[in-house]
């Protein structure tokens, strides 16, 4: 089973505290710090979950996802959002471009574990 | 003249003294007021208090301090009309309320009668424009209120005399005038020609007590020979004037008990009565009296009374002279009827008597005497009546007229050829020299040929005859024949001579023309070419004539005069407005340059100027910038855009000297700036003035209006000009502090935001590696670097509640910035309260049981709506019950509570906490304020801004938030929010 999350995330801690946790749980952690190395690591590593923060440099996280999206090799893959604010227009905007789910930061790592699970599970 | 009295016109000699309250505080307002000598008094509040009173309005009033009681109270009478409610519009409007009313109304118990002040009630406003309080201006305005009301009311007694010959009819009309400006009753009392008394009219505003007069005099007729009043005045010539009538003075005057019992009744106080003079024979007189206490005539009445009588003498005289006419006409064509008879007669006889030679001889000569006699006396008849008939015409000709000179030449035009071949009349100009107004002969030629010898030889004022001799002397004369030596003496040279023989003075009389005493000119008869003869009885005619000439050149003067002084007293209330209305447009204009463009643009309507421009004085006081300017030629605008303080160029030397230059014509520009006329030339603009505009003691600018062409500037013009100045000069200042202090606003409000603004991206900072230790800890915790000891857990766990607690102060901070900028938008829904207080429950519920705390939620037995944002009302609860778990030791008790208040809904979170000493009640809502060290315990940190947030929330959303608390015992906090229904009856 692939067990591959691809980890957008421009902030070094964020990266280093989700890979342990999650790498701690059985998942396999590939890492991005942009959204075009989030683009091309996925076209390339075929995740089988996608965590994006949206506000990273380059190509922010929403364009990031409509670019998966709209990509016939990377369209099937869950994007989780991962957004500064828990506001309803956050949400509107996650589903907008195709996220799965979205989680509001600050997030505690286990939830973060629980969340992917549930998506992977879904899938 | 009721009328006048009641109007809000102005007052025209004191424009408000313009309040600068910008810089004021009101203590500083009312130590000023309080100080002023003037009639001030400062009013405020919705009761209009007095809170402060300068000395001249203490006197005024007379009585109790008045500071601290309310000016309806102070003032019953003003309150009665209205004036609290237009005090009151007053602070919406900001327009100062102006006019002039009688002192009774100011409720000043212990002044004369007829005294008049005008006022001005201002606004005094704080920079925002706001109004808070009111200056109540008094000037006493009563010689110029007196003065203009006897002005108008002489001139419509003038006017009702003139405008009709039943003089009857119009003595009654100005009896009516009287009693409505001047007195309480009038009586017009006439001596006829059987030497009795009767009275010609008497009025009184109330008809019942006109009734009541006639009577009186039905049943008491006036006695002839009475010690007092009309009659004895009648009889001596002489005016009474009795300023406090005493009751002796009535017991003597009345006839019996019932008598004095009605005339003490009528509660009279003061009387004038003065005599009806006219061609030095008294035709009656003129009684004025008062009733009522407090009413006495002065001496402005006396005068205005001895106006009123002179007139209405004129026309007393005027139609007598009529109606004899008439009558002298009548008489005299019966006796030539009855002459005519006779002579027939005596004829008839004269036939029958034809046989007797001697006889009939002897009868014929005396028949012919008889008839040459009638002949005779139906001539001179003839002639005494034509000459009434002259007279009455020129009366009414005079007595009509108020153009003097067109009525001497069609009274020139009414002598003849019917008394003499030239008529003309002579006056004495203001500068002494002698002025031919009026000349009339049959032949318009003759006319001119006399027009040009007069132009061409002026009067020899020394000369030994003719006018000049009736100046100097004011003695009539006659000469019946001119010799040709007299000619001579008169004639300045041959030519002179020749004229006056070809005009052919054969006969001549002059009579001089007299106004109150003074000779003003002369009235010259001439027979020539006519053959006639000038004697006594034209000579008596000349002089009759004369007086009513002189009259009607008096009424005329009067006239002109009355013309002049409304003329002078509307200018000044027209520029008197105009400064009302630029005060008003000054207190409109916020920024220097639109004070500047208010005050070029109504001086130069006011000065009916052609240009004007003011220039500011630059900080360093070496040069001028125009601000706004008007009326000058564009390429004159451009080059003084900017120009140096230089002396000797007039509005720098304005600013230097600190004092007005003006400069009206040519002579004076080249008396003080012979370099600039030649490019004042050039512009054509010659009458210029320039008024410094001086702030507190410093110039700031220099205010100058151009005229074209020369400029006469007279007194009004120049206090005008003071006045516009010390007006500008105000506003400038205001303006200037004005925008001082808006740029200071704006500099705090970008001050303020910048510090909302850092604070809001410090907070964003500072949560990424506080979220970041979170994170870590959490992974530790999570033993995903492997097992930790209780120790290490417990430190971890220390850790985790430093980060949280630094975090939730981070975050209160934010949302603090934000509520402070204005950044929350706050919902405005309809809140059950009992649904809100049952939400608390669920939140609230684990952390009152880990503490021990028992809690009760009372939100009352009658359903409640507040207006709000559900989710804020939430938080802001939320943070009260916090701190009260937090606050209340174990075993103590937390209620929440909600009742209607007056107009809103109040919720109460109440604890048995430790409680806030007093002294921080205040204080415990500010930003970063701890109750204090002593009180906090560790796990009761973290609450600087929860209640400061809580309380913007609830001011956010029109409510607010309080503290009661009684140290030891507990803390009360009450939330106050708008009452849903209430609010929904209100829109």
């Amino acid at each position: 089973m692939n067990r591959r999350v691809l980890l957008v995330d421009d902030d070094l801690d964020t990266r280093a505290i989700f890979r342990a946790i999650l790498e701690h749980s059985g998942f396999c952690v590939l890492e991005a710090v942009d959204g075009e190395e989030g683009v091309r690591l996925a076209r390339d590593e075929n995740p089988a979950v996608v965590l994006m923060d949206v506000s990273i440099p380059k190509l922010d996280g929403w364009d990031a996802t409509r670019a998966l999206k709209a990509d016939a090799v990377t369209s099937s893959i869950p994007v989780i959002a991962l957004t500064a604010h828990a506001l309803p227009s956050d949400r509107q905007k996650a589903l907008d471009v195709g996220c799965v789910a979205f989680l509001a930061k600050p997030v505690e790592p286990l939830e973060v574990v629980s969340e992917v699970r549930r998506v992977l599970a879904r899938e | 003249v009721r009328q006048f009295r009641e109007t809000d016109e102005p007052p025209a000699e004191h424009p408000p003294i313009p309040f600068v309250a910008i810089a004021a505080s009101p203590p500083d307002v009312r130590a000023f007021v309080a100080e002023l000598p003037s009639s001030v008094a400062l009013l405020e509040g919705p009761e209009h208090l007095v809170t402060a009173a300068s000395s001249g309005y203490r006197s005024l009033i007379g009585g109790d301090d008045p500071c601290g009681r309310r000016f309806a109270e102070v003032h019953p009478a003003i309150a009665q009309d209205g004036v609290p409610a237009l005090l009151t519009r007053l602070y919406l409007t900001g327009e100062p309320i102006s006019g002039t009313r009688p002192i009774e109304s100011l409720g000043g118990g212990t002044l004369p009668h007829r005294r008049f002040f005008d006022y001005v009630y201002q606004p005094i406003q704080a920079p925002g424009g706001r109004v808070w309080g009111i200056i109540a201006q008094f000037h006493d305005a009563t010689d110029r209120v007196r003065a203009e009301l006897e002005r108008e009311f002489l001139g419509m007694v003038t006017d009702v005399l003139a405008s009709s010959i039943d003089y009857e009819a119009t003595l009654t009309a100005v009896t009516e005038l009287a009693v409505q400006g001047t007195a309480d009753w009038c009586a017009i009392d006439e001596l006829d020609d059987e030497g009795t008394i009767r009275r010609i009219s008497v009025a009184h505003p109330d008809p019942k007590m006109v009734r009541l007069a006639h009577e009186l005099m039905e049943r008491y007729p006036v006695d002839a020979n009475a010690p007092h009043g009309a009659a004895r005045v009648i009889r001596t010539g002489e005016l009474e004037f009795v300023r406090e009538i005493p009751d002796e003075l009535i017991i003597k005057a009345t006839r019996d008990e019932e008598h004095l019992r009605i005339v003490r009744a009528l509660g009279l106080t003061s009387y004038i009565s003065v005599p009806l003079i006219a061609r030095d024979r008294v035709l009656g007189a003129l009684t004025l009296v008062t009733s009522g206490p407090a009413k006495r005539f002065d001496d402005r009445d006396l005068r205005v009374a001895g106006e009123i009588a002179r007139r209405a003498a004129v026309a007393i005289d005027n139609a007598r002279l009529h109606r004899e006419s008439e009558q002298a006409r009548g008489r005299l064509e019966e006796q030539a009827i009855q002459l005519e008879v006779q002579a027939e007669e005596l004829l008839a006889t004269q036939a029958e008597l034809e046989l007797s030679n001697d006889e009939l001889q002897h009868a014929n000569a005396e028949l012919e005497e008889r008839i040459a006699e009638s002949e005779r006396a139906v001539a001179v008849a003839n002639a005494a009546s034509d000459r009434l008939v002259l007279l009455a015409e020129a009366g009414a000709l005079l007595g009509s007229q108020l153009d003097y000179q067109a009525t001497l030449n069609e009274l020139a035009q009414l002598v003849v050829p019917r008394i003499a071949d030239w008529c003309f009349v002579e006056m004495v100009d203001d500068d002494g020299s002698v002025e031919l107004v009026a000349l009339h002969h049959e032949d318009p030629g003759r006319t001119a040929l006399a027009r040009e010898a007069v132009g061409r030889y002026p009067v020899d004022r020394s000369a030994p005859h003719g006018s000049a001799a009736v100046l100097r002397t004011g003695e009539p004369e006659l000469v019946p024949e001119v010799p040709d030596t007299l000619l001579e003496a008169v004639a300045q040279d041959s030519r002179h001579l020749a004229i006056l023989r070809d005009v052919g003075f054969r006969s001549y009389l002059s009579v001089p023309l007299q106004v109150r005493g003074r000779i003003v000119g002369v009235l010259s008869l001439v027979a020539g070419e006519s053959g006639r003869r000038l004697g006594e009885a034209d000579l008596s005619l000349a002089q009759e004539l004369g007086r009513r000439a002189a009259l009607a050149i008096d009424n005329a003067w009067l006239y002109a005069a009355e013309n002049e002084a409304r003329h002078v007293a509307e200018s000044a209330s027209d520029r008197s407005r105009r400064l009302q209305e630029i005060a008003s447009a000054l207190n409109q204009a916020t920024t220097p340059s639109e004070v500047a463009d208010v005050c070029v643009f109504h001086g130069i309507e006011a000065l009916q100027a052609d240009a004007g421009s003011l220039a500011l004085l630059s900080d360093d006081r070496t040069a001028f910038e125009i601000v706004s300017t008007s009326g000058f030629a564009d390429e004159v605008a451009d080059r003084w855009r900017s120009f140096p303080l230089v002396p000797g160029k007039p509005v720098s030397d304005a600013v230097i000297l600190r004092t007005p230059v003006i400069l009206g014509t040519r002579a004076d520009w080249n008396a003080r700036y012979p370099h600039v006329l030649p490019d004042v030339e050039a512009a054509g603009t010659i009458g210029f003035a320039t008024i410094p505009l001086v702030v507190a003691t410093e110039v700031v600018a220099g205010l100058s209006f151009g005229f074209s062409g020369e400029k006469v500037f007279e007194d009004a013009d120049r206090r005008f000009l003071t006045t516009l100045g010390e007006q500008a000069a105000q506003a400038l200042e205001r303006a200037r502090l004005f925008e001082a202090e808006s740029q200071a606003r704006t500099e705090a409000e970008l001050a303020n935001r910048a510090k909302t603004d850092f604070l809001s991206a410090m907070s964003h900072e500072l949560r990424t590696p506080l979220n970041a230790i979170a994170g870590y800890i959490d992974l530790l915790e999570a033993g995903v670097r492997g097992p930790l000891s209780a120790q290490q857990l417990s430190d971890l766990s220390r850790i985790k509640r430093a980060q949280t607690i630094l975090l939730d102060l981070i975050n209160d901070i934010l949302s603090f910035a934000r509520i402070e900028a204005g950044r929350i938008e706050f919902g405005r829904e309809r809140i059950d309260v009992r649904e809100l207080l049952a939400g608390l429950d669920e939140v609230m519920g684990p952390l009152l049981a880990a503490k021990g705390l028992r809690y009760s939620g009372d939100a009352g037995s009658e359903p409640l709506f507040v207006s709000g944002d559900p989710e804020r009302i939430r938080q802001v609860l939320i943070n009260l019950l916090s701190n009260a778990v937090k606050f209340t030791d174990q075993g103590g008790s937390i209620a929440v509570s909600a009742a209607a208040g007056t107009d809103n809904v109040v919720i109460c979170v109440e604890d048995t906490g430790k409680g806030i000493p007093v002294e921080k009640l205040d204080s415990i809502f500010d930003p970063f304020v701890q109750v204090g060290r002593g009180y906090v315990s560790e796990g009761q940190q973290g609450v600087g801004l929860g209640l400061a947030i809580s309380r913007e929330l609830a001011r956010g959303m029109g409510g607010d938030l309080t503290v009661e608390s009684v140290l030891g015992e507990g803390s009360r906090f009450i939330l106050a929010l708008p009452n849903a229904d209430e609010a929904s009856d209100n829109e």
